[in-house]
């Protein structure tokens, strides 16, 4: 039934597995499904109807088999359906980019925009030139997560730069 | 511009997810802790929620 699990090629200090059961439990719940798994990952059961199955799929009534990835802001960036025959490999491939794209996001530190994970003068320079439009926007300058770039920004960063220095 | 900036970071509130739900899985790490997104956010994890069983 499931093809995933912490075997599978991601790498497991930076991304973690997390079976989602909506239902009552028992034999026939998530009780049953970890004694087919029986594998390492970790296990949640949220009764029904489930809020959260709602919330993130979109409808109570949503399917099972799917697979939701959330970036470090809790936003969700992937939305994966897969069929009860399995995973295919250009699934999983698709998958295991999504995880890598997400787990270098979390890795990156806000604000580092030439990612040589010092925040400095240069940094600020970049986004400095990201607000005026000069250069395409990267999100790593967001600071204040607002989903743009602007002064905002520039002056938090700043404002990181001088209280450590 | 400070109202702005509150229902920017309102919104942004409001799409965020997750949740915090108990590991039965006894084979597990984590069993018995509270896990979901914002629990393995804190130790720079990314969390993969595969939902998997509707009853």
């Amino acid at each position: 039934m499931c093809e995933l699990s912490n075997n599978n090629a991601w790498d497991t200090e930076k991304a973690v597995l997390v079976g989602f059961g909506n239902g009552s439990g028992g034999s026939g719940g998530l009780n049953g499904m970890v004694g087919i798994q029986g594998n390492n990952s970790a296990w949640v059961q949220d009764p029904s109807p489930s809020e959260i199955w709602e919330e993130f799929l979109g409808s109570t009534s949503s399917p099972r088999r799917q697979v939701v990835l959330l970036d470090k802001d809790l936003n969700k960036r992937y939305q994966f359906q897969y069929a009860s025959s399995g995973i295919t490999s250009a699934q999983e491939v698709e998958l295991l980019n999504a995880i890598d794209e997400l787990i270098n996001e979390l890795s990156q530190l806000q604000g580092d925009m030439n990612q040589d994970n010092i925040l400095n003068v240069l940094d600020v320079i970049i986004v400095v030139n990201m607000a005026i439009g000069n250069v395409e926007i990267d999100l790593t300058g967001d600071m204040n997560n607002d989903g743009g770039i602007n002064i905002l920004d520039v002056v938090i960063l700043a404002n990181i730069i001088l209280t450590n220095e | 511009m400070k109202k702005i900036l509150f229902i920017i970071l309102s919104l942004s509130f409001l799409l965020s997810l997750d949740y915090s739900l108990e590991d039965v899985n006894e084979t597990s790490e984590t069993f018995g802790d509270f896990v979901g997104p914002s629990y393995f956010l804190d130790q720079d994890k990314l969390t993969i929620t595969f939902f998997a069983w509707e009853t």
